[in-house]
């Protein structure tokens, strides 16, 4: 019976890491997930690029490098998986009502949600290392023939797994901790904070940590800190090639066994343990309530519908744990990135006007902006929108300035105060208010860009997979913006001294920004309505040609 | 001429099967026109497209004699509307809520805080104002989607299943109020299955069955006319199909009670 209760709800906490209720009529969820399978091979068919440029002359320090990388880039995509799947492993307030009147042990829904979410994670690795984990293992085993390929070929994959698993499993291990030390209330409002910490501490240790170049690095204190180390140090034990009986290997591996060995029955232990504690918990206080007695915030806004539009977003923003969690993602990628600058910064041991610090600031704007238009495209409550409808009394331009508003409210005002305090206290006054100007309209030409074709009130249009194509966009974001910003950043660094260059700068930002505006106008001229449920492009038009 | 909301030939299909099939009736100022039906027979889908969340195939709808859609905002702006669901965004207070409402109709901000606040005590739901809507119960939700729906002071009411949820008390509350509201001029369509209390506020009803209108009239003329004595037995003989003993008999055999 037990088994047969698992298996159902295993398909069903399977169908629903997608949640299907925020889909369009017309979404199609295989889409979407086909989508992230194709961005994550995506990246395997990226790792192994260097083999055809580089062919078959490698040298260990290379080889090196390359295999931390894997190892490293899984921890990572497993640990932002276990980030954003954090609250799916807790059920929610409506598992809880529909499974609570049934006659099924709570041990049954825990380990159908740990499966089904381990599942969707065996699958994105799988994804992701999809080419390298065929082509590495074939062209770089110890030893030439089939058994040393079966070999290489296991010690690749047991690898990954061992630190995919132990990456799992120490997330959930800090949730359960977290659920069980603190009182519930109190756990979901620092949920979000745990989140956006483990977002930038993952992201920031990906991009600064150094690729294993040299044993001495190897054997450097800070290194045996860094699990990626000792997931390295255990496949090269398990591969037994490129002098894989260095003690600082085995030394490694050793820390890689015990980390599993903490981790798994940890995590294991603390969630069973906040499982058992939790679940009339879930229906009691479902999610973040507003603090009562509270000092209301007002923004001065223009108008009033502005105001209900700015506040309605804020509130979402700040309350709605799954929005909370993407759009703590986009702007943990940003920490990183900025993370990076300054890194390089502080190695150059420069604080005057510098390049880096401009693409930083550039670039935190730029995600800060984008990861807001991504989030309020997707709906809180689709069936409650219906007094966005009943109360549409404006026409549609109205409705578009109260969302330019929210957006440079909640998107641009943000990082261009924080700008402001990091620039005004580490540079002289001139360069620093010239700076900001400058990010300021950039903040706004990225407002009118993400409004183009956007006839939308933010968190209350239906969701249609595969229309935003996905892999185009990150890919081309991954590939055009950073060297695009750094560029920009140089050119600025370099005007900043020149008031006619500078002057130009400010005058083409300007024209952009009215080009911008006027797209934005152009595109929303033919709208009646605003949107409210996503479709797809007819692939027949109708050209309404009739004989009269 | 006096304000009341007209359907000329109405007709809504889902995929070409029919929801509603030629509905005409008219709902005049100053009195409680009751709108009834089974479950599927219709009447919310005519609700939504009153209101405009759903487009109806064919037929019109006036309003003071002009079709809504001529100019739809203005219609909006005077009528309210509560809906079957008591759909909310539960991730707000229900302050919160009726402050947005109030704000996405563009209402004087100091009138209104007076008016929420009144309506919030009146209807007992002061104490919970910044409790997430997420916590409240399904009655203290209708409350707040009846005080959005009355806060713009609308002339056409359109209420759907308004009582759902509601406590005794509250319910008597609300009774009168819908009642006080037509003698204050109001055109209130209202849709309930609680025929007693239909009998007792409206003084029209019309009664839909499976799409169509089977009976538009006072109570007391369908009263004389079917030599029936409740609006109850008038809607089974009108709108039911089913024998409930029947039913009742079967269901008890297949769970084998």
């Amino acid at each position: 019976m037990e088994r047969f209760q698992f298996r159902i709800l295993y398909r069903v906490f399977l169908l629903r890491v997608v949640d299907l209720e925020i889909l369009s009529a017309d979404g199609d969820t295989t889409k979407l997930l086909g989508q992230f399978a194709a961005l994550l091979a995506g990246v395997s068919m990226l790792f192994c690029l260097p083999l055809l440029f580089n062919g078959g002359g490698w040298h260990e320090t290379d080889l090196h490098v390359m295999e931390h990388l894997f190892i490293a880039t899984t921890m990572l995509a497993v640990g932002l998986f276990s980030v954003l799947s954090w609250d799916s492993i807790f059920p929610d307030k409506r598992d809880v009502l529909v499974l609570a009147p049934l006659p099924v042990a709570p041990r049954t829904i825990f380990t159908a949600k740990l499966s089904a979410l381990g599942c969707a994670l065996g699958v994105s690795i799988l994804a992701l290392n999809v080419f390298t984990g065929l082509l590495w293992p074939t062209l770089f085993c110890s030893a030439t023939g089939v058994l040393a390929v079966a070999r290489s070929f296991a010690a690749y994959w047991v690898t990954l797994l061992a630190a995919a698993t132990f990456m799992f499993f120490s997330v959930l291990t800090i949730q359960g901790l977290a659920s069980q030390l603190l009182p519930r209330q109190i756990f979901l409002r620092i949920s979000a904070w745990l989140q956006v910490a483990a977002f930038c501490l993952f992201l920031g240790v990906y991009i600064i940590e150094p690729g294993p170049a040299t044993k001495e690095l190897l054997k450097a204190s800070a290194t045996h800190w860094l699990p990626t180390y000792w997931f390295f140090g255990l496949f090269q034990q398990l591969n037994g090639f490129h002098g894989a009986m260095h003690p600082v290997y085995a030394e490694l591996a050793q820390r890689a066994r015990i980390a599993l060995e903490i981790a798994v029955p940890g995590a294991t232990a603390t969630l069973m343990l906040s499982y058992l504690r939790t679940l009339h918990k879930i229906v009691e206080a479902p999610d973040i309530l507003p603090r009562s007695r509270r000092k209301r915030w007002s923004a001065t806004l223009r108008s009033s519908l502005s105001k209900a539009i700015t506040l309605f977003c804020l509130r979402t923003m700040l309350r709605s744990r799954s929005h909370r969690v993407i759009l703590s993602f986009y702007l943990g990628v940003g920490f990183a990135i900025v993370l990076a600058y300054m890194f390089a910064l502080y190695s150059a041991a420069s604080t005057f006007v510098s390049a880096p610090l401009l693409a930083a600031s550039i670039l935190m704007l730029c995600v800060a902006v984008g990861g807001i238009r991504v989030v309020a495209s997707m709906p809180i409550a689709l069936q409650a929108n219906w007094i966005f409808r009943l109360t549409e009394l404006q026409p549609p331009s109205s409705y578009v300035a109260a969302v330019r508003r929210a957006f440079v409210v909640l998107g641009v005002i943000p990082i261009w105060l924080g700008s402001a305090v990091l620039f005004l206290s580490m540079w002289p006054l001139r360069f620093a208010l010239e700076h900001l100007l400058i990010l300021g309209i950039v903040g706004m030409i990225l407002v009118e860009l993400c409004l183009h074709s956007f006839p939308k009130i933010p968190f209350t249009c239906s969701y249609l997979p595969g229309k935003g194509n996905l892999q185009y966009v990150f890919w081309a974001c991954a590939f055009l913006l950073l060297p695009l910003t750094n560029s920009g950043a140089q050119i600025e660094m370099q005007m900043l001294v020149r008031p006619f260059g500078y002057g130009s700068i400010v005058i083409a930002l300007g024209v952009a920004l009215t080009c911008a505006g006027w797209n934005t106008a152009a595109t929303l001229q033919h709208v009646t309505n605003m949107q409210f449920d996503e479709e797809e492009h007819p692939e027949l038009l109708l050209l309404g040609l009739r004989r009269d | 001429m006096p304000i009341c909301l007209e359907l000329h030939n109405v007709q809504k299909r889902y995929s070409g099967i029919s929801a509603v099939e030629d509905v005409s009736f008219c709902a005049k100022a100053g009195e409680v026109t009751g709108y009834l039906g089974a479950n599927g027979s219709g009447k919310s889908t005519t609700m939504k497209m009153i209101t405009g969340l759903i487009e109806r195939d064919k037929g019109e709808i006036l309003f003071e004699g002009k079709p809504i859609q001529q100019d739809l905002m203005a219609f909006k702006r005077r009528m309210g509307y509560v809906p079957e669901e008591p759909y909310l965004y539960t991730h707000l207070s229900g302050l919160e809520y009726l402050e947005m409402v109030a704000q996405l109709r563009g209402l004087p901000k100091k009138s209104t805080a007076e008016c929420v606040d009144g309506l919030l005590r009146l209807l007992t739901l002061h104490g919970d104002r910044d409790v997430a809507i997420s916590s409240y119960s399904k009655g203290m939700r209708q409350k707040v989607l009846l005080i959005a729906a009355l806060l713009h002071n609308p002339d056409l009411i359109l209420l759907d299943e308004p009582f759902s949820g509601l406590d005794v008390g509250s319910a008597l509350v609300l009774r009168s109020l819908i009642q006080e509201l037509a003698s204050r001029g109001k055109v209130i369509l209202f849709s309930s299955h609680e025929l007693e209390t239909v009998q007792k506020i409206c003084s029209h009803v019309v009664i839909l069955h499976r799409g169509k209108i089977v009976a538009d009239d006072s109570i007391e003329r369908l009263q004389t006319l079917m030599s029936l004595s409740t609006l109850e037995e008038i809607f089974s003989e009108l709108a039911v199909d089913q024998d409930a003993g029947l039913i009742s008999r079967q269901i008890a055999d297949l769970i084998h009670a």
